[in-house]
């Protein structure tokens, strides 16, 4: 038997059955059919009464009016299609509105407030670049002066420090006060493992850098003289200095007598802290100055109040291997 | 295409779509075209349609359920779902008869399934009464073998029962559905490859066991 007798078998016995679906499942096929149908043809007649009304566009063009109907008149559906569209178009345009104007109206120029602004600024800056190099050397000449002056008599002490005023007497002595200091560039350091705190903050910090990784030459105290007078030119830019008050400014520069001038004034808080949150007699563990960390732990400076990295002075004099100084905080209750 | 019809508007920018409506289904029209005709509003294209592939759908679904009301029930829902789906069918895809065959075997196997879950849920000799009918080319006493006419639709009845599920319907595809392998194949979801062993595994048994008939 080939493949073809098969096949002819099989239409031949398949010719002899007479099994057919009953007349139910046929007459509720072909109803369901027809309600089917009835409502694809509602559709289709709603569809196409929606087409007059678009078509009546006489303003328009032929082609363009028929083709707008042709793709309108597919239903709601596609009417959104292109509403969506547009609506999301002019959403953006909204969004994105002050941006191109930002642009466009940048690159035709400022106005005119704006354009006054800046020339006074670039004014400025001119005047202060031109004043810096002479004003750097009056302000070394005038730290050393400081440094070898003799003690002001302690009428002369200024007021009771408060923190209102440490942006005016910042860095200022306090008896004959200098003029601001122009805005030069902070002194570049090169980072190193060994320095105790940001070198680039402070003009201290600066000072102290530079005595804990160059070698002293000759005692230490002058090494800390030269570290100060150095730090003093490379004086910092207001925004990036400490605000350190006068008796701060005494205990860092190492001045006893200035020390003791204000410490008798009275309202000196002994305990205040400058910008790093560092107090007096921090600043003079850090510079190394032990007859100034004596006397303000004699006058009752708090020897364990840590800084803002969180270090305490005995642990600044051990690391700078302090000796005197590390006696002299235990022996008065430093941890 | 649009030759078969009698254009009864004419108008410009119109869509073939719109043209359709207004067209009477005649029966030279493809199966393709009558599908469409229906999905825009014309139940008399569906009766057409219906009318050209009930008996090879009925066939195919009771040849492999071999149960009547079964197949009856399948068939039913296999016109729904032509029905139902007549505006989604891309004649791009694939021929109307394989997507037509594809819905009743799909329709098939769901009865069989259902068939299969009751089985298992009844008792014993509710299986043995239940299966009867699906049993009945096996001998010559029950109501479908009694139905069949002539002897040698009981022999080929006996051999469609006697293949196995997968090879029958490749089979039965091939003959009622008029597919090709590669249609059986997307109809079973399975491989060309598969498909065409089937075919051959099913026509060299069928061969075998009516060789006496011929």
């Amino acid at each position: 038997m080939s493949d073809r007798d098969l096949d002819r078998f099989y239409r031949e016995a398949g010719a002899e059955d007479a099994e057919r679906p009953s007349a139910a499942v046929r007459q509720s096929i072909l109803r369901e059919a027809q309600r089917l149908a009835a409502r694809a043809s509602q559709e289709t007649a709603r569809a196409s009464e929606r087409t007059p009304t678009l078509q009546r566009r006489r303003w328009l063009p032929p082609w363009i009016s028929s083709w707008i109907s042709s793709w309108t008149a597919r239903g709601h559906a596609l009417r959104w299609q292109i509403v969506a569209p547009v609506a999301a178009a002019l959403l953006a345009a909204i969004v994105l509105a002050p941006e191109w104007s930002t642009h466009l109206f940048g690159a035709a120029g400022p106005s005119e407030s704006t354009r006054r602004s800046h020339q006074n600024a670039s004014e400025t800056a001119a005047d202060l670049t031109q004043s810096a190099p002479a004003a750097a050397p009056e302000m070394a000449a005038s730290s050393a002066n400081e440094a070898a002056a003799p003690a002001a008599p302690p009428s002369a002490a200024p007021a009771p420090f408060s923190h209102s005023d440490l942006a005016v007497s910042n860095m200022q002595a306090p008896a004959a006060p200098m003029p601001a200091p122009p805005r030069v560039p902070p002194p570049r350091t090169a980072p190193s493992p060994l320095l105790p705190f940001p070198a680039s903050d402070t003009a201290a910090g600066v000072a102290a850098a530079r005595a804990a990784v160059a070698p002293a030459p000759g005692s230490r105290a002058e090494a800390r003289q030269s570290a100060d007078a150095q730090s003093a030119a490379n004086v910092a830019p207001a925004g990036t200095r400490p605000l350190q008050n006068p008796l701060q400014q005494a205990a860092s520069s190492g001045d006893e007598t200035q020390l003791q001038a204000l410490l008798q004034a009275s309202g000196v808080g002994i305990d205040a802290r400058d910008a790093n949150g560092r107090t007096a007699l921090m600043l003079a563990v850090m510079h190394a100055h032990a007859s100034i960390v004596r006397e303000l732990l004699e006058r009752g400076a708090d020897p364990n109040i840590a800084d803002a990295m969180g270090r305490r002075p005995l642990a600044v004099a051990q690391e700078q291997n302090q000796r005197e100084i590390v006696a002299a905080l235990l022996a008065d209750g430093a941890r | 295409m649009l030759g078969q019809y009698a254009k009864t508007v004419t108008r410009p920018f119109q869509r073939p779509r719109d043209i359709l409506v207004r067209m009477q289904p005649a029966a030279t029209c493809s199966d393709e075209e009558l599908l469409r005709c229906f999905a825009s509003g014309q139940p008399s294209a569906f009766e057409l349609l219906y009318r050209r592939h009930e008996l090879r759908v009925f066939r195919y679904l009771l040849r492999n359920l071999r149960d009547r009301a079964l197949a009856e029930d399948a068939l039913q829902e296999t016109w729904f779902a032509v029905a139902r789906e007549a505006h989604r069918y891309q004649p791009t895809g694939a021929r109307f008869t394989t997507w037509l065959f594809t819905i009743a075997h799909h329709r098939m196997i769901d009865a069989l399934r259902a068939v299969r879950s009751s089985r298992e849920r009844a008792s014993t000799a509710v299986i043995e009464e239940a299966t009867a009918p699906l049993m009945g080319a096996s001998g010559g006493g029950e109501p479908y073998a009694a139905a069949l006419a002539g002897e040698r639709l009981q022999a080929l009845t006996r051999a469609l029962a006697a293949l196995p599920e997968e090879q029958r319907q490749a089979f039965l595809l091939q003959q009622e559905g008029e597919l090709g392998v590669e249609d059986i194949a997307a109809v079973c979801g399975c491989s060309f490859e598969t498909a065409k062993s089937r075919l051959r595994y099913a026509r060299a048994k069928l061969r075998e066991l009516l060789q006496d008939c011929v």
